[in-house]
């Protein structure tokens, strides 16, 4: 027994004295690592940055700290990994902002290719879909307004280039991803990118076709119109419920029963009164049409102008999870407090608000774009998870009554163990350095350097930021300028 | 082999590899260290209790809202409330938290109705709010109204700017806020 002891005596004093050497042997080695990290290029690099990492960049960010932001990102994309798009898309946000419009337009691109490529992360996809594993796991590529808005930047990076064919490709492309919503009444209200493509056509000498998308704007103009919101909100829910009642109609009518007939006469009579509520909001929308000007959109394609300035406001929509098993997936906008602009042009000309193109609301793109198939696909997957946990918990109990160490105890470990590796988890990755608004102006330049002041007034016309800056105005139709106003704090 | 992946997790653990957890500013702190992209939130909480019942609220609770982790490890922080946190000449709590810059959900108070038969009581809140890296800024006066002893829950109204005279009061209670510059920013 003494011998027992003083061999275990020994070798914890052994292992102390280990543990003491080489502690202090690693210590300098971890010192070092410590001022090595200090280098940005260490700290930066793919092989330390996380994903996680990517939230101290989007903070960042929004602290106007665009060198920290920019090495994490460049890091994260450099991984290569199944967000590659999403980081393509917070690096194109960043260098628009710091007026680098070129490795903006590329890193956009990049993001565009994948995004709109049905086979890209196929293996990710489908491994996604099973019950227990991850929405995150799959590749990024956004939600229809992400890409809605990669388009848009796309083309406009590209017509500024004179690209004309190509931006004309990527606007359509934007129209057909903004079509991809559940809501009939959403799809295609993005006016902008119709007025950008019927610009496009105009300078391609095509006029019956800018006709057509200027058309095409003007009814997504009044769709989107915040006095409009409202009742296009009300009319879709009246013709989801309309669609609902005839279908249930439908049912009834074909069983032709007797019995039914009183249950048929009552489902007409509430169509009939849904189809009156349907006339009157869409009365209310045309009265609200008549009042809404369209004058800053036929300002927009003016062919007598060279130059758009795209102001950018804010901070786009938080996208977070919600719910008991996080298996919901809302959007919340923080507000930013600019509502109008004044340019002022080498110290002479001013143009204040009426001349911007406005409603450019991502938030609204957003949240619009609801009901997706995959949100009922998540809604399944908690239940799983739920009755899982419900099944786990009965037999837990049982085994505890009836037989503490027998099978019950065995289906409830095994019951509850799949109940873990259910992941209900909705997806909450999105682009958000996005801006809440875009407010663009159409204006003529003459050719050569000039400066502009624009100065952002709140809703009681005070100014709340002003910035100056010197653009170069190149001899083509197409010269664009991007300034955002971030407003991280007053 | 095992001995020596032990005695390595042990070198790490005594080199002072720990993370820094979320904590409240208190009265006797003299200083404050907002490195590590660090930031503060300060913001003030008020409960319309016209009947006088009696309610002690212990903790606010704030969970970390990060797209960029598994809904499954993200923090979820209960921060304690003080007696130096309530003034009861302004009939509101001026509550703080230092936490690591990013997104954080103020999911709701917690505490106690009735001195006796001492029943849970929840001001709902579910705001997310910002902690930008070296920065402190002051989110705003939360109003909570409606407060019913025989209910569990209680709502939140509104959310005021009081920046003018609660940044005043937040200095005097927090001697570390003195010399400190506050930024106004807001809960969304």
């Amino acid at each position: 027994m003494g011998n027992i002891i003083k061999v275990m005596s020994f070798k914890i004093i052994k292992l102390t004295a280990i543990v003491c050497v080489i502690s202090l042997a690693t210590f300098p080695v971890f010192a070092a690592q410590t001022n090595n990290q200090n280098s940005e290029e260490v700290k930066y690099s793919p092989k330390n940055l996380q994903d996680k990492d990517a939230m101290q960049a989007e903070m960042d960010f929004y602290a106007g700290n665009d060198h920290e932001a920019e090495l994490i990102f460049t890091g994260l994309k450099a991984k290569k990994d199944h967000d590659i798009a999403l980081w393509n898309n917070q690096l194109g946000s960043l260098y628009l902002t710091q007026g680098k419009l070129k490795e903006a337009k590329d890193v956009f691109m990049d993001a565009y290719v994948l995004m709109n490529d049905i086979t890209a992360f196929k293996d990710l996809e489908l491994h996604s879909v099973g019950l227990t594993s991850s929405e995150m796991t799959k590749g990024y590529k956004g939600d229809p307004y992400e890409k809605v808005f990669n388009s848009f930047y796309v083309g406009i990076l590209l017509y500024a280039d004179n690209d004309l064919e190509n931006a004309l490709a990527a606007f359509k492309n934007g129209i057909l991803c903004d079509s991809d919503v559940t809501g009939k009444l959403y799809k295609s209200d993005v006016a902008l990118m119709y007025l950008m493509a019927s610009r496009v056509e105009l300078l391609q000498k095509n006029q019956s076709m800018a006709d057509d998308f200027f058309k095409q704007a003007t009814e997504a103009f009044y769709l989107s119109h915040p006095d409009n919101r409202l009742l296009v909100s009300q009319k879709q829910g009246l013709l989801d419920s309309l669609d609902k009642k005839q279908k249930e109609l439908l049912e009834k009518e074909t069983k032709a029963n007797i019995k039914l007939e009183k249950v048929t006469n009552t489902l007409k009579a509430e169509i009939g009164k849904l189809e009156t509520d349907i006339k009157l909001v869409e009365d209310n929308i045309e009265d609200n049409n008549r009042k809404i000007s369209i004058d800053s959109l036929k300002d927009f394609i003016d062919p007598n102008d060279n130059t758009l300035i795209c102001i950018e406001t804010g901070r786009g929509p938080l996208k977070y999870q919600t719910g008991t098993y996080g298996e919901k997936a809302v959007f919340t906008l923080k507000p930013y407090p600019a509502v109008g602009f004044s340019i002022t042009i080498d110290n002479f000309t001013q143009i204040k608000a009426g001349g911007f193109l406005r409603n450019n609301d991502v938030f609204y793109q957003a949240s619009t774009r609801g009901g997706r198939i995959m949100d009922s696909l998540l809604k399944g997957k908690a239940e799983f998870k739920q009755t899982t946990q419900d099944v786990s918990n009965v037999l837990s109990t049982m085994s505890q009554i009836y037989n503490p160490y027998g099978v019950f105890s065995l289906l409830s470990l095994a019951s509850g163990a799949v109940s873990n590796a259910t992941n209900p988890y909705a997806d909450a990755r999105h682009w958000s350095l996005l801006p809440a608004e875009l407010q663009i102006i159409s204006l003529r330049l003459d050719p050569g350097t000039h400066q502009l002041q624009i100065n952002a007034y709140d809703s009681t016309g005070k100014a709340i930021e002003s910035s100056k800056i010197n653009v170069e105005i190149t001899n083509t139709s197409n010269n664009v300028i991007f300034k955002r106003f971030r407003g991280v704090e007053s | 082999m095992k001995k020596l992946l032990f005695v390595i997790f042990l070198a790490f653990f005594l080199t002072g590899c720990v993370s820094v957890n979320p904590y409240v500013l208190s009265k006797r702190q003299t200083s404050l260290d907002l490195t590590n992209n660090r930031g503060v939130a300060l913001f003030t909480m008020k409960v319309d209790n016209p009947g006088g019942a009696r309610l002690l609220v212990s903790n606010f609770t704030a969970r970390e809202v990060n797209q960029y982790k598994s809904y499954n490890t993200l923090g979820v922080f209960s921060l304690p409330l003080m007696t130096e946190n309530y003034s009861a000449a302004d009939n509101l709590y001026f509550c703080s938290v230092v936490l690591g810059s990013g997104i954080y959900r103020l999911d709701s108070f917690n505490g106690m109705v009735n001195s006796f038969f001492a029943m849970p009581h929840t001001l709902k809140t579910d705001k997310i709010f910002d902690i930008y890296p070296n920065k402190i800024n002051y989110l705003g006066r939360l109003n909570f109204g409606n407060f019913n002893t025989q209910s569990a829950f209680t709502s939140l109204i509104r959310i005021d700017d009081a920046s003018e005279q609660d940044i005043l009061k937040f200095k005097e209670i927090f001697p570390v806020l003195k010399d400190k510059q506050i930024s106004k920013d807001s809960f969304y």
